[in-house]
């Protein structure tokens, strides 16, 4: 088997502020396949943006203190000075965001920002760029091409210029695509062109994505392998189909929990986990869901390992309950849920 | 005594904001029809929620409904009695019973003020409590929305986003309202303090006996959150109906469009053939199409609905649809 094209191993990402070093992200190793898509969940301060900004050098400018390795297509990334890694970022692995506002350049047409971009790694012609600028904006599903590379950001609609975004992330072919909430600012309809749009870049392309979200639905949607994130580590790892079907951490049950599904009767109640998230600067010793954690026992002072528990060498996860234990309690509560009208 | 009907009742409710040319005050060049001739209704102790993309009058409409903007015709009447357009019209004693919750809850929260000033100051401003008597108030509702009486202490930027969202509530809840505005209470909110906040609004409701208008852009949550369900499309409503039918057995194409772009939490849905999602994007509502609104994005249009505006019609199990080709029965395969 072909070694992954992103490879990140034991990757430690601090902030140092005035009450102590935040850490953002704590010990994450994870790869993604060409071709496939990975989704990083967790909830807002969970470090999966930290985490996304950080495989591209983003955080370098904010003074982070970054260890362990990010090895993209054989070459460890995370060693790469800056110019290098100005090469890198729009030719090998680029990256959306949530806000295509902010990341667009207002005063500037929706075209030259492409042609911008398209030349910044290759020595094409103006009118060549100009031409290829069209092109991409028509394969990410932009009516009128040629009328909107003369607008200006201000002038399309949302979903237009997250597309546009998508093209300008796309300009060089990147392997891999970081996708930071790109449909968390759209409306459904919207979101769910976006997400084919996706679905179809990384078939007919190849590409990898890493798709960061809040969204269990969008994740359902389109990710092929799934990583749960809390406090700064990966709670539960692996195969979409597996998370969904058979979750191991119970920070994974309760976020399944509480989502209210349209395509079910409510449930009486939704599921809510009590207490917040902890402070990245001390987090509590131990497995770090800890003190929320309804079924915390006396091993969980120590730091579970990420490790396959639950008979898939694929699933990983971070708990010291015993799988048959688990079981035992999300059938308990699966019933509770039914007498709730479930 | 309480009036039999509806606690609050819009008709023919109409807001259209002007479009002027010109760099001082020009003409008026044009119209934006943000909300275009809505009418609904809510019951006492039940809740509406209102779906529909960005820029469908949503939020124009609650915001009317309050008279935080006048509408441009039309009527709202609450507890039977018709409503000035303007908040600052309306008799105090209406005011304090519709209060509003707000989306963003870093920006709804003065910054500089305690969080028992933030839920005391509409006692204050309605005069309804003064000195203990105001604290006995703010100590209640923070204890009503499960913060303690010692929070009311500290200031906003010590709360984590849904704290905040239940100060927002305490808040509303400190003048003992019988209608809460809610518009996307819980869109900023994360799915697990979502859960705690949509458990609050529905806690609320059976022990307190409110009744809600609340505006959201995830179905799911609307679901879980609402006895009803209205959808809006530029400034109209095309379905109304109770929220598990509208959610499981569309009728208006529109909304067949929500709820299958709507992601389920489910790797094993995917790809769901039933899938019909609405082409191209939403028309500005500055030059609405005519007759359907929908009709230039619906897979079922014909001819008559480019001519002919479909009314608001009535279908089995209290539900309603503005369309002339629905999709009930049979027709609903398709």
């Amino acid at each position: 088997m072909a070694p992954p094209l992103l490879a990140i191993e034991e990757l430690r990402v601090g902030f140092a502020t005035e009450a102590g070093t935040v850490r953002a992200v704590d010990g994450v190793s994870l790869t993604v396949e060409s071709g496939r898509v990975l989704g990083v969940v967790g909830e807002s301060g969970c470090g999966k943006s930290t985490l996304a900004m950080t495989i591209l050098g983003l955080t370098r400018g904010e003074g982070a203190e970054v260890s362990g390795r990010i090895v993209l297509g054989g070459r460890d990334i995370a060693a790469l000075d800056e110019s290098a890694l100005r090469r890198l970022r729009g030719a090998e692995a680029a990256m959306i965001f949530q806000d295509p506002l902010a990341s667009l350049h207002p005063l500037q047409r929706i075209g030259s920002q492409i042609v911008e971009a398209i030349r910044a790694h290759r020595t094409v012609a103006r009118a060549a760029a100009a031409a290829r600028a069209a092109e991409l904006l028509r394969e990410v599903g932009v009516p009128d091409p040629e009328r909107r590379l003369r607008e200006y950001p201000h002038q399309l609609s949302g979903g237009m210029r997250q597309r546009a975004m998508i093209a300008i992330a796309l300009a060089n072919e990147p392997r891999l695509l970081i996708a930071d909430e790109p449909t968390t600012a759209v409306d459904v309809t919207v979101q769910a062109r976006i997400l084919a749009l996706l679905d179809r870049l990384r078939r007919e392309r190849g590409m990898a994505v890493v798709l960061i979200t809040h969204d269990l639905g969008v994740v359902a949607e389109v990710a092929d392998e799934v990583a749960v994130m809390y406090a700064g580590r990966i709670v539960e790892r692996g195969p979409v189909e597996r998370i969904f079907a058979d979750p191991q951490h119970p920070y994974t049950w309760s976020l399944l929990a509480s989502v209210p599904r349209i395509d079910r009767p409510p449930a009486r109640r939704l599921a809510q986990v009590g207490g917040r998230p902890p402070s990245l600067i001390a987090p509590p010793a131990g497995c770090h869901f800890r003190p929320r954690c309804p079924h915390e026992f006396d091993r969980c002072s120590a730091v579970p390992g990420l490790e396959p528990r639950a008979g898939d060498p694929g699933h990983l996860d971070r708990c010291w309950l015993d799988p048959e234990r688990k079981r035992e309690l999300r059938e308990a509560a699966a019933s509770a849920g039914i007498e709730d009208g479930r | 005594m309480r009036a039999d009907g509806p606690l609050l009742e819009v008709t023919d409710l109409v807001k259209h904001f002007p479009i002027a040319s010109g760099v001082m005050r020009g003409r008026e060049i044009g119209r934006v029809r943000a909300v275009d001739g809505v009418s609904l209704a809510i019951g006492e102790g039940e809740s509406l929620g209102l779906v529909g993309e960005s820029g469908c009058g949503k939020s124009t409409l609650c915001r009317t409904v309050l008279g935080l903007v006048e509408p441009t015709s039309g009527s709202v009447r609450f507890d039977g009695r018709e409503l000035a357009a303007a908040s600052r019209r309306r008799p105090p004693a209406i005011r304090r019973q519709m209060q509003m919750v707000f989306q963003d809850p870093y920006a709804s929260l003065n910054p500089r003020k305690r969080v028992s000033q933030i839920v005391g100051d509409p006692l204050t401003i309605h005069g309804v409590a003064t000195g203990a008597e105001r604290d006995r108030v703010v100590g209640e509702a923070l204890d009503r929305v499960g913060l303690a009486p010692a929070h009311g202490d500290r200031y906003p930027h010590e709360f984590s986003g849904g704290e905040r969202q239940r100060i927002g509530i305490a808040r509303a809840l400190a003048l003992d309202p019988r209608l809460i505005v809610a518009d996307e209470p819980v869109s900023a909110l994360d799915v697990s303090i979502q859960a705690q906040v949509v458990n609050l609004l529905e806690d609320l409701r059976d022990e307190l006996g409110l009744a809600y208008l609340l505006v959201g852009h995830d179905l799911g949550v609307v679901r879980q959150a609402c006895d009803r369900i209205a959808v809006m499309y530029l400034g109209k409503v095309v379905e109304v109906g109770p929220a598990d039918a509208v959610c499981s057995t569309p009728i208006h194409p529109y909304t067949r469009s929500l709820v299958s772009a709507t992601p389920i939490p489910d790797p094993g849905l995917r790809g769901r053939g039933d899938r019909v999602v609405a082409e191209g994007d939403a028309p500005s509502a500055a030059s609405p199409p005519p007759a359907c609104r929908f009709h230039p994005r619906c897979p079922r249009a014909t001819g008559l609905c480019a001519e002919l505006e479909p009314q608001l019609v009535g279908h089995d199990d209290g539900r309603f649809a503005a369309c002339h080709h629905p999709l009930t029965g049979s027709a609903a395969s398709d």
